[in-house]
């Protein structure tokens, strides 16, 4: 039986909430846990396919052909797998499964309603994965922020997913903004506070905080927001701004993230060894021949809409102990 | 076209429908005429063959995906694309396998004769023109193992110019670099030195 680690978002998004979750998965690989990825996306549409890429980014494709949310290209590079696309679980799939069931006359002339027959599809689209996968650990990614209308019944799904498989199975980690107030000179974390407020108003209590901020924030402050959150002080996580977003599983397993998961869900490992991933790292910041790269498409407002392209030429790069300088160019405008 | 001269390579990446379209089938002729290192991605490919095609004697080379009435439809729609009225999950999804030439580049990146890469299309290089167009110098470098459906396209006598019509970039890690992309960035590097 896996055990479940749910990641929410708060106060803004494009916070690099699906990076936080991939690397918290790098970490539990680096202690030779096995872990799979579930990204929900609470919006309507079934899947991502018809989604404009200047809002969303990436139409990332799965080897079994879903189209799929850009996360999950993060995932496949973080933990080195191929997902399927059932990791991709929106709002569209949830309700078309519901009312091709209620058709079907599956509910018995029961009268369809979000709890429990919404939430229960998504408790098992969720423990497919699990089944299917057999993994350790599944990562699941909220999208969204704590609050969004159409986020509350997966929020319910997954608190009522902690009750039934015990609360060392689950475990739930919140990921918020700690901005800094340059005319104040100094952090706040009243955003955090609130967002945090919003999430236990659903009945969750978040058992790790992590605060993504522009630069380091001090001790006093994860202090500050460990008490009025009510989180274990030692599960205050700071993950400030990197160049590489290869190196945030080095900078949250800093703060001994992964003892404290492994702990929380009273699982046995090995002793961590992230020194592959830091070699990785190191390869990728070296300065060898530098080549620009001008790659002309029709979306380069929005630098996600070729996501995977840029990473694939960072990869590469590193292999030749090379650098390239990417340029974006409007197709319009060559 | 200036803006494009300072660059040791270029990328032509996927995309749908006809804005910018011109602006590609340029950065296509200006690879060929200057030899720079181009790499095509699924649409990206296509702007290759459809360039190619107008250098080549079809003047009025195009897709039907910008054209309907295309005097020459070198990349059309996909048999099993004409009656599809869905737009959502319908195109051509996923990992498909494809065979690789020897003696081509894509060969001397894989090392293999037969990868599997994933694909997101519903039009394709139209095999109406796929001998006229190999007799003109184009190199078809992988197919679909059934030999139907073009999946890579090369030019002989140019430094390094590759289309595929799938998508590399999602099969790339970063302890394992896809071997297109890292032939692609070191035709780059050659490049560069080439000019030094």
């Amino acid at each position: 039986m896996s055990k479940y680690i749910v990641v929410t978002g708060g106060v803004v998004s494009s916070i690099g909430k699906g990076i936080t979750a991939a690397s918290i998965g790098r970490i539990l690989r680096s202690y030779g846990v096995d872990v799979t990825a579930i990204k929900i996306d609470p919006y309507l549409n079934w899947d991502s396919g018809t989604l404009n890429p200047y809002q969303h980014g990436e139409v990332f494709v799965t080897e079994d052909g879903m189209e799929t949310d850009l996360d999950l290209g993060h995932y496949e590079r973080f933990l080195n797998v191929n997902l399927s696309g059932e990791s991709n679980i929106t709002t569209g799939k949830v309700y078309s499964s519901v009312i091709n069931k209620e058709r079907k006359g599956d509910y018995l002339g029961s009268c369809v309603q979000i709890i429990p027959h919404i939430t229960d599809e998504i408790k098992s689209m969720i423990r497919e994965i699990s089944n299917k996968t057999q993994a350790e650990v599944v990562l699941v990614e909220v999208g969204g922020t704590v609050g969004d209308i159409e986020s509350q019944p997966f929020l319910e799904a997954l608190r009522q997913l902690r009750n039934e498989e015990g609360h060392d199975n689950v475990m739930f980690v919140h990921v918020t903004y700690v901005p800094y107030l340059r005319a104040a000179g100094e952090f706040k974390t009243k955003p955090t506070q609130h967002s945090t407020k919003e999430l236990r108003s659903t009945g969750i209590n978040p058992d790790m905080i992590i605060c993504r901020s522009e630069l380091p924030i001090d001790s006093h402050l994860k202090d500050k927001i460990a008490h009025f959150c009510d989180v274990e002080r030692k599960a205050v996580i700071n993950a400030p701004d990197v160049h590489s977003i290869y190196e945030v599983p080095i900078i949250l397993n800093r703060e001994n993230m992964g003892d404290y998961i492994l702990n929380r869900l009273k699982m046995e490992a090995h002793k961590p060894d992230l020194y592959e991933w830091s070699q990785i790292v190191e390869s990728l910041k070296l300065d060898g021949t530098r080549v620009k790269i001008g790659i002309i498409g029709k979306y380069v407002e929005l630098e996600d809409a070729y996501i995977s392209i840029r990473e694939a030429l960072k990869h590469a790069a590193a292999e030749l102990g090379a650098k390239v300088d990417i340029e974006w160019i409007r197709a319009e405008d060559t | 076209m200036e803006k494009i001269r300072k660059f040791n390579a270029l990328l032509i990446p996927g995309g749908f429908g006809e804005r910018g379209i011109t602006g590609k089938l340029d950065a296509v002729r200006y690879s060929i005429e200057e030899e720079i290192p181009l790499f095509g991605i699924c649409l990206g490919m296509q702007c290759m063959v459809i360039e190619y095609a107008r250098l080549h004697g079809w003047e009025d080379a195009n897709s039907t995906e910008f054209e309907s009435n295309a005097k020459h439809p070198v990349i059309d729609i996909m048999l099993e694309q004409e009656n599809i009225e869905n737009m959502g999950g319908t195109m051509r999804l996923g990992a498909y396998p494809c065979k690789i030439k020897e003696d081509t580049i894509a060969y001397e990146a894989y090392k293999e004769d037969l990868v599997n890469e994933r694909h997101r299309h519903r039009f394709e290089f139209n095999n109406e023109y796929r001998k006229s167009l190999e007799d003109e110098g184009l190199v078809i470098s992988g197919v679909s193992p059934d030999n139907v459906l073009v999946e890579m396209v090369e030019i002989k006598d140019h430094p390094w110019f590759l289309g595929c019509q799938f998508h590399p970039e999602f099969k790339s890690r970063p302890n394992n670099a896809h071997p297109i992309f890292v032939s692609f960035v070191k035709a780059a590097i050659d490049n560069k030195r080439k000019l030094v």
